[in-house]
């Protein structure tokens, strides 16, 4: 089985005389959760329409899966997929569930039952079947297109900024839920988003887009050796203290000037503490330092100005 | 393209414009049986009007009417999902363009036959039961006025699919067309009075460009209710001094062919156009 079920290589888009993507090149593992960073014109929903085949390539190949070339082939394998791209496309006049069994239809999906499972998951379950769609809140709309998104039981999901508009209840909600997507069924998912703290608790990889070129590519784990998400920890004794700590999660700790490092999670900081406090170095200070995937955007992207393909 | 068929009909079941559309054209419809009702109260009863009277009566009055209500079903079905975007949603699950215009086209389709033979059948066929066919038209020549109005309701809900492809803001889809019946209308007839003023002086014109008058108006089909089809399809005796005394044999084929060809451009040029066009 290939790993690499999405594939786009050289793709160039020009809207008249305007080339916005600049033969960008950009590869999604099975499983993994992508996250498309770049500021508003970088080109981040002109790849996910050329995608979707809502918008032609200008040049450059794209393969899903084993597809490839043959453009009935991809297709086809668009099928596997599902895309929320901009904001959800929904028929005002229908209910949330008169929306999906359109979609049902039009999928050819035979259980019926999905309608209210889908609801259920993005939380839409217990809204009054007579309230329109056009007297939906924004957030609303997107869990409502969320919902569509699942009807198909997708492979992949293609999500262009899915949490705008909701509340921080509802980002934690459909966060989760794509979390949930990705480890229990292996969805694989690339997303935009606006809200870099949102991409950071999600993605396993990230693409840094800027002007039509992709400008990074990293994976959650690279940005957080650059120090991302890194435990920061003072003691009496920073010596005797990196011992302990290298003991217990051996290449993730760093000593550094005046502190230890210790990069991703730490289960039990409180053991951690014990510990430290028995061999002699007693903790001063023990603190995740602030995320930096917005210093990371800022210099990778806005100071980077476009230039440097990876 | 069976799905996306029986998905659009569920979303016209739902959506209440249909409604706002079908009550004029009810009402339009019950209009001209009440006219005739007071046509039939007024009559004598040996002189009872037939069916095949109000066959030319309903077409002669209420063909406007069929072809404007094509019109907007038409841009109901064609250009609403392009102006809310829903059409986009079955490119994105993988169905093809070809299959995402056509079956919208052949359900406006379907919707569009059976309006006007609605409208064109129901009440002369109720009057024929009541007091017979009658002499004043062929039940022939009748069913060849429906088979002409099949490719021109062909025709036009073409014309509305390649305004839904081309124009950006999708309500112009409603009028656009619309308005320009009308104005191929007058044109139409412009060129005519002046081919007509020309033939006067004498001067040659060749027959292909008198033909093409018919393609802008729907003179053809007011003509047809009124001249049995043997002429109609006697196209031997075709010139320009018929067509003076607004007699215009012409050739069944050849008007079929015509009504049909120019559909087919239309519906070629949308489709062209779909398949290559980037959404929104």
């Amino acid at each position: 089985m290939n790993d690499i079920i999405l594939e786009v290589k050289d793709l160039r888009k020009s809207f008249g005389k305007q080339e916005v993507l600049h033969g960008t090149s950009i590869s999604v593992r099975r499983g993994s959760i992508v996250g498309l960073v770049g500021p508003n014109g970088a080109g981040k929903t002109t790849i996910m329409k050329i995608l979707g085949g809502l918008v032609y390539p200008t040049s450059g190949t794209i393969s899903y899966y084993d597809a490839d070339g043959n453009s009935v082939d991809i297709i086809k394998a668009r099928r596997k997929m599902s895309f929320m791209i901009e904001t959800p496309y929904l028929k005002g006049f229908a209910n949330a569930r008169q929306n999906l069994e359109k979609q049902r239809l039009q999928k050819g999906i035979a259980d019926k039952g999905i309608i209210d499972s889908v609801l259920e998951t993005v939380g839409l379950s217990g809204v009054d079947d007579k309230k329109q769609v056009r007297q939906y809140s924004l957030g609303m709309k997107q869990r409502l297109g969320i919902a569509n998104a699942l009807m198909c039981d997708p492979e992949m999901l293609v999500l262009d900024e899915p949490v705008n508009g909701l509340d921080p209840a509802g980002i934690h909600e459909i966060r989760e839920l794509l979390l949930k997507l990705n480890h229990e069924r292996g969805v694989t998912i690339l997303i935009s988003s606006h809200i870099l703290t949102e991409l950071e608790h999600l993605c396993t990889d990230y693409l840094f887009i800027g002007s039509g070129n992709i400008l990074e590519r990293t994976t959650a784990e690279e940005l957080e050796r650059s120090g991302m998400g890194c435990f920061e920890i003072k003691t009496t004794d920073n010596v005797k203290a990196f011992e302990v700590v290298k003991e217990r999660f051996g290449e993730r700790a760093e000593l550094a000037e005046d502190m230890i490092k210790v990069y991703g999670d730490i289960p039990d900081i409180g053991e951690l503490s014990s510990e430290l406090f028995a061999a002699g170095a007693v903790p001063l200070h023990m603190h995740r330092a602030e995320s930096d995937l917005e210093k990371y955007y800022l210099e990778k992207v806005l100071e980077g100005g476009g230039e440097g393909i990876v | 393209m069976k799905k996306i068929i029986r998905s659009q009909l569920y979303q016209l079941f739902l959506d209440k414009a249909i409604i706002v559309i079908l009550i004029p054209w009810l009402i339009s419809l019950a209009a001209a049986i009440i006219q005739r009702e007071s046509d039939v109260s007024i009559s004598v009863p040996e002189d009872l009007p037939p069916g095949s009277l109000f066959f030319v009566k309903i077409w002669l009055e209420n063909h406007s009417d069929t072809t404007i209500f094509a019109f907007i079903i038409s841009a109901l079905l064609l250009a609403k999902d392009f102006g809310d975007k829903t059409i986009n949603y079955e490119i994105l699950s993988g169905k093809t363009r070809t299959q995402v215009l056509f079956s919208r086209f052949i359900i406006a389709i379907v919707i569009n036959e059976l309006m006007m033979l609605i409208q064109l059948w129901v009440y002369p066929l109720t009057y024929a039961v009541r007091f017979g066919w009658g002499i004043n038209y062929s039940v022939r020549d009748a069913l060849i006025t429906t088979m002409l109005m099949i490719f021109y309701i062909f025709r036009v809900t073409a014309e509305v699919a390649l305004f839904a492809v081309l124009l950006k803001r999708k309500s112009f889809t409603y009028f656009v067309p619309v308005i320009l019946m009308f104005v191929g209308e007058i044109i139409g007839e412009m060129i005519f009075s002046e081919l007509m003023f020309i033939s006067q002086n004498e001067r040659y014109i060749p027959e292909w460009i008198i033909r093409l008058t018919d393609i802008f108006t729907m003179g053809i089909y007011t003509t047809i209710i009124q001249l049995p089809s043997e002429k109609i399809m006697d196209a031997s005796n075709k010139s320009f001094e018929h067509y003076m005394a607004f007699d215009k044999p012409f050739a069944l084929g050849e008007e079929i062919v015509m009504t049909l060809g120019v559909g087919l451009i239309l519906m070629t040029i949308a489709y062209r156009k779909f398949s290559r066009k980037d959404m929104e």
